[in-house]
């Protein structure tokens, strides 16, 4: 969110209530999830993540932090547990629904439909009025990188990274505060991924389960290890860093083992905030 | 505009731009035409279009299977799911795109074979008429949403052919029988084959229209679960 180029996909809530000292204490949770159990993936998961973390989730299996993100996002229903999301209870679009966006390694964009179309239908899913939404779908065009040409033409004439691109276009069009995202743009070359991902706004949420976190450098400000079974660790990714491994599954491994007890504390907001 | 409709008419734009809807109608003029000009004599015109509506409702019944599981296969249902659409509201969207499109065919082909056989059959009531044409569509939306079923459980290419096998089966012997009982959903077509034979055609028309219609809420209702329980 592009400071400086203006304020890209703002929310109602000022940004000055979010940095004052007691908005810092209380550490409100953007996602708190209790007792989850997928299948098999997840056999009583619990996490509680604060506003404006961006954490990078790792699975050993690989499975288990996809399977995480898809129970979030409401695409897998989980055979226990509760989920709190953006402070609500509620998956409808009156509760977290409207706060909430995922993005996954399959775009599921129409290949006929053009950008412009994709992100309407979307702006209308979620009820914005026209205004707005023309506000809305043309800041996340331009984030991005859609010009307007492409805009109007089928998705499909741009191939699989334009329709990546226009996933996320239609993720951000909400302006979620949690934005869940599983293994994302494939399509999309490295360095231009990595700024697509670099989503300013200090009370934005990022989640991204990752199956290459070597790609993910940069973008985050803590770590988690998932497993079947639980929660392994959460860790800012200092941490790491401090402890001279890489970023990296085996790296993120060997922190785990290195740090006996799972989930250390919650950073504080300005923390999760700062990394970006 | 409700969730639903918003599904329905995305539905009904894919299968536009696919030229599934197109395939869709011609599957069933096709078979009214051949009916019409084919067949000789006005009792083998109604077989013959008992025989093409069953293939088009099976090819109806193919494509709506094949394309549920394309959607779940291509992550666009999830999309949708992502965006507090709701999976009934999936279910409802492509039932209705899918009713809407047969439903339009059918109505061409039988308005088609009305007017070649009507004089030369005056015991065939225009009401008993649409009654089994009524059954027939009524059997049609049962189709599409066992379709949509198969769709949500098995993967792409076997849900189309599922669908398809077990409906090719089931008008094999429809039509080496022709007598199937009314509560059968599909019994209608037995019914218009004989319907230049039957006195009153209405009364057991509407009662299998009503089986049928009652059949397709059931496998509504169970594409419905099905799909909540389903990864997206």
């Amino acid at each position: 969110m592009a400071r400086g180029g203006g304020a890209f996909l703002t929310s109602s809530t000022p940004d000055a209530l979010w940095s004052t000292a007691s908005a810092r204490r209380l550490r409100p949770t953007a996602v708190g999830c209790s007792g989850i159990r997928v299948d098999g993936r997840l056999t009583g998961l619990t996490l509680s993540v604060p506003v404006g973390m961006r954490l990078l989730l790792v699975g050993d299996p690989p499975t288990a932090a996809s399977a995480l993100i898809r129970v979030l996002a409401g695409l897998v229903r989980a055979s226990a547990g509760r989920m709190r999301l953006a402070g609500l209870d509620d998956p409808s679009i009156d509760g977290w629904g409207r706060r909430v966006a995922y993005l996954g390694p399959r775009a599921g964009i129409r290949p006929w439909m053009t950008p412009r179309e994709v992100l309407s239908l979307a702006t209308d899913l979620l009820g914005l009025s026209d205004p707005d939404a023309e506000r809305r779908i043309a800041r996340a065009l331009a984030w991005t990188r859609i010009d307007p040409g492409a805009a109007e033409r089928a998705v499909r004439h741009g191939g699989h990274a334009l329709a990546e691109r226009t996933a996320l276009a239609a993720a951000l069009v909400g302006d979620p505060e949690v934005l869940l995202l599983e293994d994302p743009l494939r399509s999309v070359a490295l360095h231009e991924r990595t700024r697509l991902l670099r989503l300013p706004g200090p009370r934005r949420t990022v989640i991204l389960a990752s199956r290459y976190p070597e790609r993910e450098a940069g973008l985050f400000s803590h770590v988690a290890l998932v497993r079947a079974r639980g929660l392994a660790l959460l860790a800012p990714m200092a941490e790491l860093e401090s402890a001279g491994l890489p970023l990296s599954a085996d790296g993120i491994g060997a922190l785990a083992r290195r740090i006996p007890r799972a989930s250390g504390p919650v950073p504080p907001l300005h923390e999760a905030a700062r990394a970006q | 505009m409700s969730h639903t409709t918003v599904v329905a008419w995305l539905a009904l734009r894919e299968l536009w731009i696919s030229f599934r809807l197109l395939l869709i109608l011609v599957a069933f003029v096709a078979g009214g035409t051949v009916a019409t000009f084919v067949a000789r004599g006005a009792s083998v015109t109604l077989e013959w279009l008992a025989l093409g509506l069953a293939v088009a409702v099976a090819l109806t019944g193919a494509m709506a299977a094949w394309s549920m599981a394309e959607e779940r296969r291509s992550g666009r249902a999830g999309w949708l799911a992502a965006r507090s659409v709701g999976r009934g509201s999936i279910v409802a969207g492509w039932l209705g795109a899918f009713g809407i499109a047969a439903l339009a065919g059918l109505v061409a082909a039988a308005t088609l074979v009305w007017v070649a056989v009507a004089p030369l059959l005056p015991q065939l009531t225009p009401a008993g008429y649409a009654a089994a044409m009524a059954a027939i569509g009524g059997w049609c939306v049962t189709v599409v949403a066992s379709g949509l079923v198969v769709g949500i459980a098995l993967p792409v290419p076997l849900a189309a052919a599922v669908v398809t096998g077990a409906i090719g089966a089931g008008v094999v012997v429809a039509a080496w029988s022709w007598s199937v009982p009314e509560v059968v959903p599909g019994a209608a077509l037995p019914l218009l084959a004989r319907a230049a034979e039957m006195p009153a055609l209405a009364g057991p028309a509407l009662r299998a229209a009503g089986m049928s219609l009652a059949m397709a809420a059931v496998m509504t209702v169970i594409a419905r679960a099905l799909l909540e329980r389903v990864e997206l």
